[in-house]
């Protein structure tokens, strides 16, 4: 295994193993407080780890100038300052050269096929790498002026104020006030102060040179981002009229460059758009909970950061569900003049402004004059009727009691028993013997009475269930009758002698007895 | 002493206060306004009197000012209320001995509308003497 793979190795486990192990054979003290350096840094690793072969290659220097400290990094200059040598940001830059003086035109048919389009984004997400690199390097010049200047990093935190000042004082911590003058003079005194008591020691010219170099480098990259980002935001404004209109063109750019390409942007769902870019704040000392949440792009735009922190999380959620129809507009060439992220911004505003009004104060309501009506009466003869059939008599009472001593009678209902009780027995010391009461017999109600009654008259030849067709005769026993039977038989001897009414002996045939009797 | 409710400056204005309501309940508080505890009776009466407007009127007297009924009502407590309906005084039961009125400073707002609506719908019905919703002897204060 080499050595650049145990590293390796090594820089994968460091979330086990917050103390870094270097193993004896790495050698150069120096060597391994870098290391201990970035595992205190704790955010630098996914940097640090993204640029893994710069570190590998940095690693084989090491091994080969093992005692040197000074020489590390002179082989490797190239390798770490690799962004700002890569032919990409040169061929981005020159192209943002060529375009700057000439007048962006609207763009027609598939906003992909747009030669600058490509050019737009792509100058969009090397700013975003460059400020990945300035962190490195800014990490990086911290380390190694740390042996001169120990205090300084806390002193002075942005990354540029830090170059610029360590460029000015490299070993040399005297008269710190004329040659920090770009500083607050708060800032420099203190400065002048620490560097009275500090106990850093100077640094030898090699590496004084190198910090020289990176700071010069951290400048560089500043002023070529600050290009770029003039270029993209001089173009989005044409490209995505609409998107730049509702969050302004830096967020515009941001929200574009992350997404690659505005046609994907449009594809996003809007409630993922805050996410997109997002950052985790905690880590340089914003914990409020109050204003925990996303920290996207969406986050940072304008129109979001001047809402107060509590209605922020909606002033988010309203503006992303805008910038996703916005993107999904602009990626179909509509409203060439914003005028949709204009609405859109504005009912945002609006919305936002309503959110933060005061509630409406509700004006004091009388009470009511207490309303003394007589009451609705309870009850009356048919509810009396009602309770009167259902109360319990002195048949059920005696049911319910049972005899000290005696065995109570019982019935048999199909197929369940029924107790007694007290009923029907004897010696009970009363005179009068217990009657039914009339009010708790059943009835059939009115209605049903009718009906029943009604459905009789209808059908009068609806016989009664209890009616027989059996007949007893003295003579022979039973006899079936069957009284359909029956009446037709009497009809047909009606006939016989009956029809029409007449005699059937005599024809009825008018003009013969005429004739005969005539 | 509450500035937003009405004062009555002479014996004339109480009598007429009392009188001329004829729907209503006349509360009247007798007392010192500038009296710890009829400060404190005040605001609890200021507090409700936009709630009870339907029911009851409330006004302000102050004994030293107008010491007419000092003697006729026994007023010498540091805070009284008194109830009238159409120049009538309303007797409440309040478990304290004296129905005649309320002499201490009733601080609950509640409990001080819920007294007004039972002596208002007492006199309604022409009662003279109502019973107080809540006992207030100093049995149930101990």
């Amino acid at each position: 295994m080499s050595l650049a793979d145990e590293l390796l190795a090594d820089l994968d486990d460091i979330e086990e193993t917050t103390e870094s192990t270097i193993t004896d054979e790495l050698g150069p003290d120096a060597k391994k407080r870098r290391l201990e350096l970035q595992l205190e840094e704790g955010n630098g690793i996914s940097a640090e780890l993204e640029n893994d072969l710069d570190i590998t290659k940095i690693s084989d220097s090491a091994q080969k100038l093992p005692s040197e400290v000074a020489n590390k990094f002179n082989d490797n200059n190239e390798n770490i300052y690799q962004l700002l040598n890569s032919t990409r940001l040169r061929d981005i830059i020159e192209g943002t050269e060529k375009y700057k003086g000439t007048e962006k035109q609207a763009i027609t048919g598939n906003i992909e096929d747009d030669l600058e389009y490509h050019l737009i984004v792509d100058s969009n997400s090397i700013a975003m790498e460059i400020d990945d690199e300035i962190l490195r390097l800014h990490r990086l010049v911290k380390e190694w002026y740390h042996d001169r200047f120990p205090e300084l990093s806390s002193l002075v935190l942005n990354a540029f104020d830090y170059c610029k000042t360590v460029s000015s004082l490299l070993n040399d911590l005297d008269n710190s006030k004329t040659k920090l003058s770009f500083l607050p003079s708060a800032t420099v005194m203190v400065i002048a102060t620490t560097a009275t008591t500090t106990v850093g020691k100077p640094l030898p010219d090699e590496m004084i040179k190198n910090v020289k170099n990176c700071c010069e480098a951290i400048q560089q990259l500043g002023e070529e981002k600050q290009k770029i980002i003039e270029y993209v935001q001089s173009r989005i404004s044409v490209v995505a009229p609409n998107l730049s209109a509702v969050v302004g063109s830096t967020t515009a750019a941001n929200l574009i460059g992350i997404a690659g390409g505005l046609t994907r942007l449009g594809k996003f769902p809007a409630c993922n758009l805050p996410a997109l870019g997002k950052r985790r704040l905690t880590t340089i000392g914003i914990n409020n909970p109050a204003v925990s949440g996303d920290y996207g792009f969406l986050y940072m735009s304008e129109i979001v950061q001047k809402t107060p922190p509590d209605v922020r999380k909606q002033a988010i959620r309203m503006t992303a569900a805008k910038v996703a129809l916005a993107a999904r507009i602009d990626s179909i060439h509509e409203y060439p003049d914003g005028s949709f992220g204009i609405s859109a911004r504005k009912e945002v505003e609006r919305k936002i402004e309503k959110l933060l009004e005061p509630p409406s104060q509700k004006p004091t309501v009388a009470l009511p004059v207490p309303d003394d009506r007589p009451k609705r009466r309870r009850g009356g003869r048919r509810i009396r009727k009602m309770k009167e059939q259902y109360a319990v008599t002195e048949l059920r009472r005696l049911q319910n009691r049972v005899a000290f001593g005696k065995e109570e009678a019982e019935v048999f209902n199909f197929d369940e028993t029924e107790g007694l009780g007290m009923l029907g027995q004897e010696g009970e010391g009363k005179i009068r013997a217990v009657s039914i009461d009339s009010r708790t017999k059943l009835r059939l109600p009115k209605a049903r009475k009718a009906q029943l009654q009604s459905m009789a008259q209808k059908n009068p030849l609806a016989a009664s269930g209890l009616q027989s067709s059996l007949s007893f005769t003295p003579i022979q026993g039973i006899e079936l009758v069957n009284p359909l039977l029956q009446r037709q038989q009497k009809v047909e001897e009606a006939n016989k002698w009956f029809r029409d009414g007449v005699f059937t002996q005599i024809k009825k045939d008018s003009n013969e007895p005429k004739n005969k009797f005539s | 002493m509450s500035y937003f409710l009405p004062h009555l400056h002479s014996g004339w204005h109480v009598d007429q206060a009392i009188l001329s309501e004829q729907e209503r309940l006349v509360v009247i508080r007798f007392g010192r306004d500038h009296d710890e505890e009829c400060i404190k009776q005040d605001e609890v009466l200021y507090r409700i009197a936009e709630k009870v407007v339907n029911m009851a009127v409330i006004y302000l007297v102050d004994i030293d000012e107008v010491p007419d009924f000092n003697k006729m009502y026994e007023l010498y407590d540091r805070t009284t209320i008194m109830f009238f309906y159409r120049n009538k005084h309303m007797m409440i039961d309040l478990g304290t001995g004296n129905n005649n009125k309320i002499n201490w400073p009733l601080e609950d707002k509640q409990e001080m509308i819920d007294i007004i609506e039972t002596i208002f719908r007492g006199a309604r019905k022409g009662k003279g003497l109502v019973i107080s919703p809540k006992d207030y002897s100093t049995r149930h204060r101990y």
